[in-house]
């Protein structure tokens, strides 16, 4: 049993780092441009998508495709910051919070469409990272596991790194605590839109492409774990990069080993979603801004 | 090196300014005195870009500025800071002075910013709490990060809102040396303040706004003469 328990445990940590990924694009969204992007879900979808025809059809090693596919979702987020969401920063749109729900939302219904259209309703799967499994004392797990969990670490340091450390990211930084004082620094806040809502999705694409070996791919893969990075940016504090990273973590782990944990084992797997959602209702009982989450962010 | 032509600004039916004409000279010290609700902030707020004009236009350096976004007009070196701080609470004084460094310099020269920010800090003697968090400094502390913030872009133009207000005596006498140094250095200001010891002393020329209008303007001198601006201030 306690192996089974340490092999949960350890299943819980690669789904908490994808669920990270995910979650770290859209707080960095919301951080910076203070919609909620329901659209989040299917860039997840088609970083996977893309993954897979790049290494499929043109021979691409998997982690140039992942490369790759994140390169062409962070354009098509540029694309739909553009022509979508621009209205709310200049002015057009008169009731800013209410256009972007929908505007986000219709985008999702959109893009699981097309998907279905261009894809197909069929399952795939990405070619293997690396395949093969690891033997650590009595526990086994899988070559692909291990190598997406890297991956995952990876790019959120350098997510991390580029946020904390470079002008850029202190520009993101200072859009996102006051963007009209950011502007009379010199920042261009419409700019700064556009990276965060690029290289927000193409933490999404990382997420749904490095996910494509270990799951399946459809176009609707990103409706589960849109609603997750919901409860992990609410649970860890709208807008907080660390409590998005924790609270990730924590989810992974109570979904998983929640479900082996549960008294009916059964019945376990299939309440290893309403875990996290009990889990994060009792955290907004006690604490209501999250874990590390502030109060009043609102959209100006 | 200013030139505000008939400009006017409405908020719905509010007239917040309304034909309001200037200018201002290079190393010169405008004050700009009102009651409350007289126009002063919004006044600011059009010259940086923050409200557009509904009708005249602003002229920096012979350019027209009315139509442009804020951080265009902090790009062409007009600099300003606002009545209650908006410095970035969550992020270190050092990391607050470097906001500005994404728009000047694409290469990243970070040494020679770092550099120019430890200058600055040193000079407004709040050096010592570079490392500290914004939400950690007192409130007198985050008018120096804030006009340290602004010194960054270099800015030929600095426009203070209420700098001396809710300041310690002592900095506020701190504050008075700053500007006076800035002027000697060549910079010009456009000083917003209901403090009348310190206007009254700092400025060159004032201008008086009531209700969203100009009713005055000339030396400090003038000024305490003028009887529309004893009426504006006192009543009947």
């Amino acid at each position: 049993m306690t192996e089974y328990l340490l092999l949960q445990a350890l299943n819980g940590l690669i789904i908490g780092l994808i669920y990270a990924l995910m979650a770290l694009g859209l707080t960095l969204i919301f951080s910076v441009l203070k919609i909620v992007n329901f659209a989040h879900g299917e860039l997840y979808m088609l970083g996977a998508y893309f993954s897979y025809y790049l290494a499929k059809l043109f021979g691409f090693p998997p982690v140039l495709a992942v490369l790759s596919s994140m390169i062409i979702v962070f354009f098509i987020g540029v694309v739909i910051e553009v022509l979508f969401l621009r209205p709310v920063y200049t002015g057009a749109v008169e009731r800013k919070d209410e256009y972007a729900i929908l505007i986000t939302f219709g985008l999702s219904i959109f893009l699981q469409n097309l998907a279905l259209f261009v894809f197909g309703p069929w399952t795939r799967r990405s070619p293997s990272f690396m395949s093969g499994t690891t033997s650590v004392y009595s526990l086994s797990i899988s070559n692909d596991r291990l190598f997406v969990s890297a991956l995952a670490v990876v790019f959120m340091i350098a997510t991390l790194v580029i946020i904390g450390r470079t002008f850029m990211g202190k520009g993101l930084r200072a859009v996102s605590q006051d963007r009209e004082a950011a502007a009379i620094a010199g920042i261009n806040p419409f700019k700064m839109n556009l990276l965060a809502f690029g290289a927000g999705s193409a933490l999404a694409a990382a997420g749904g492409a490095l996910i494509g070996p270990i799951f399946l791919i459809f176009p609707t893969m990103g409706a589960m774990p849109v609603i997750k990075s919901f409860v992990i940016i609410v649970l860890g504090g709208m807008g907080s990069i660390k409590g998005c990273i924790i609270a990730s973590l924590i989810l992974g782990e109570a979904e998983s080993l929640g479900s082996v944990l549960f008294p009916d084992l059964t019945r376990g797997l299939a309440y290893k979603n309403a875990i996290g959602l009990l889990f994060l209702v009792v955290v907004l009982l006690v604490k209501p801004t999250g874990l590390f989450g502030e109060k009043h962010v609102r959209m100006k | 090196m200013l030139k505000v032509t008939k400009l006017t600004k409405r908020f719905g039916g509010l007239t917040a300014l309304e034909n309001v004409s200037f200018k201002v000279a290079k190393n010169e010290i405008l004050g700009v005195i009102g009651p409350n609700g007289s126009g002063k902030t919004t006044l600011i707020n059009v010259i940086n870009g923050i409200h557009k004009p509904d009708n005249g236009d602003i002229f920096f350096r012979d350019k027209s500025i009315g139509r442009l976004s804020s951080y265009q007009i902090a790009k062409k070196g007009i600099g300003r800071t606002f009545q209650v701080t908006r410095i970035f609470r969550r992020m270190s004084v050092m990391e607050n002075m470097m906001v500005p460094a994404l728009s000047i310099s694409r290469s990243g020269n970070q040494e020679a910013l770092l550099h120019k920010s430890l200058g600055i800090l040193t000079l407004l003697k709040i050096v010592h709490l570079k490392d500290e968090y914004g939400r950690s400094l007192s409130g007198g502390q985050h008018k120096l990060l804030e006009l340290g913030r602004v010194l960054m872009l270099d800015p030929d133009l600095i426009l203070l809102d209420e700098p001396f207000a809710g300041v310690h005596p002592e900095l506020k006498a701190d504050l008075h040396d700053h500007i006076r140094k800035l002027h000697g250095q060549g910079k010009t200001f456009i000083l917003i303040s209901h403090d009348m010891h310190s206007i009254f002393s700092l400025s060159q020329r004032l201008m008086v706004l009531s209700s969203g209008k100009k009713i005055a303007h000339g030396t400090p001198e003038e000024i305490k003469q003028n009887e529309e601006v004893i009426e504006a201030y006192l009543g009947n």
